[in-house]
């Protein structure tokens, strides 16, 4: 379990920095950095307090973003739409910044 | 010059190496820190440079230090290449041991697609790189690889922010004689290394998260050709079969939690 140490420093931005970030080399890259004046914002994801740990182990609440998933996940398409689906729980791919993250979704079957 | 290393080394709590430095040495003649105007001239003739490169493309070998939940320190690796055919044509390949993501965007649609996961996204982007930077940031949270590089010299480049900036001396980086910079700022560290002579690319780059207790470091050694040839499909993203297309969470606000 690691602890991603840029978070924090990300929210403060760093201009060079940016290009790590963009780089993705790290969830943190974009913070590693540096220099300056990007804000805050840029980084959804990496902006949130990250919980972790358990909270998979039971129910998932409807609409809780995670970084990954188990491995354990089988990938789905419903109509059209991709999916993972982890026994009960169902997770809905999606882009946040240059990042996939999978949100909690209803099952879609 | 060699003091204000040394100087610059003590201030960072750096360790050199058995030696490095005498007693005397250790005594810096000032405690002043002072902003080169040397130093910053040569990273706006830098910026300057890259921003008259209409084609090029750059391969750059990274590391990234991270934490275990122990606090040891750990180092991450990849590579970025970045091809770029001003004004509307651009893709980028993220590989690493933590990243995987392509960028591909010619002039009309931007997409990223991570190989590993087979999912991608898109959006129908503006005309130019110029507009395009700003529509990834602002609205997808999407830095551009390498971006920051190329506005130091403008308006928006990061020259306000720096406390000290030294020039440290000649190195060698992959057999070009390059010129080393050494710059603070608030919470980083950061050194750079520019080619000497007619072309005055960024060479090598670290940056020191000095706000950390552990001093996590990103750095990357760039290598530059700026007579690329591009083949023509190398911007437009033709999605294997097996991938799937997901949309943009441009939310904010929502609670994370992580498997990791």
């Amino acid at each position: 379990m690691r602890r991603i140490i840029m978070d924090r420093i990300g929210s403060r931005g760093l201009v060079l920095a940016a290009f790590l970030a963009a780089a993705g080399l790290a969830p943190s890259a974009a913070n590693a950095v540096v220099v300056v004046r990007r804000s805050v914002n840029y980084h959804p994801v990496a902006r949130r307090a990250v919980v972790t740990g358990a909270a998979v182990a039971t129910a998932v609440a409807v609409g809780t973003v995670v970084r990954s998933i188990p491995p354990s996940c089988t990938s789905v398409v419903v109509g059209n739409v991709a999916y993972q689906q982890c026994g009960s729980t169902w997770y809905q791919p999606r882009y946040a910044g240059s990042a996939v993250t999978y949100v909690v979704v209803n099952p879609p079957r | 010059m060699r003091s204000d290393l040394v100087a610059v080394a003590i201030a960072a709590g750096l360790t050199l190496g058995a030696g490095s430095r005498s007693k005397a040495e250790a005594k810096p003649a000032s405690t002043k820190v002072a902003v080169d105007p040397d130093a910053i001239a040569a990273l706006q003739k830098m910026g300057a440079f890259l921003r008259e490169q209409q084609k090029f493309s750059v391969r750059a070998t990274v590391t990234t230090d991270d934490l275990l939940a122990s606090g040891q320190k750990v180092q991450f690796g990849g590579t970025v290449e970045l091809m770029v055919r001003r004004p509307d044509r651009m893709r980028a390949d993220v590989r690493g041991d933590r990243s995987d993501e392509h960028i591909y965007y010619d002039g009309k649609t931007f997409t990223i697609f991570g190989e590993k996961v087979g999912y991608y996204a898109s959006f129908q982007a503006p005309p130019t790189l110029a507009e395009l930077k700003d529509v990834t940031e602002r609205r997808y949270g999407i830095d551009l690889p390498l971006a920051d590089l190329f506005y130091w010299g403008t308006e928006h480049d990061g020259t306000s922010d720096i406390t000290a900036a030294t020039t440290v001396g000649v190195s060698t980086i992959a057999g070009a004689a390059c010129d080393h910079f050494a710059f603070r700022q608030k919470d980083v560290d950061w050194e750079l290394w520019i080619e000497q002579g007619a072309r005055p690319v960024p060479r090598k780059l670290v940056i020191t998260t000095t706000s950390e207790k552990s001093r996590p470091q990103h750095g990357m050694v760039l290598d530059w050709d700026l007579a690329p040839k591009f083949p023509d499909d190398l911007f437009t993203f033709a999605p294997p079969p097996q991938a799937h297309k997901v949309e943009f969470d441009t939310s904010m606000g929502r609670s994370v939690s992580s498997h990791q």
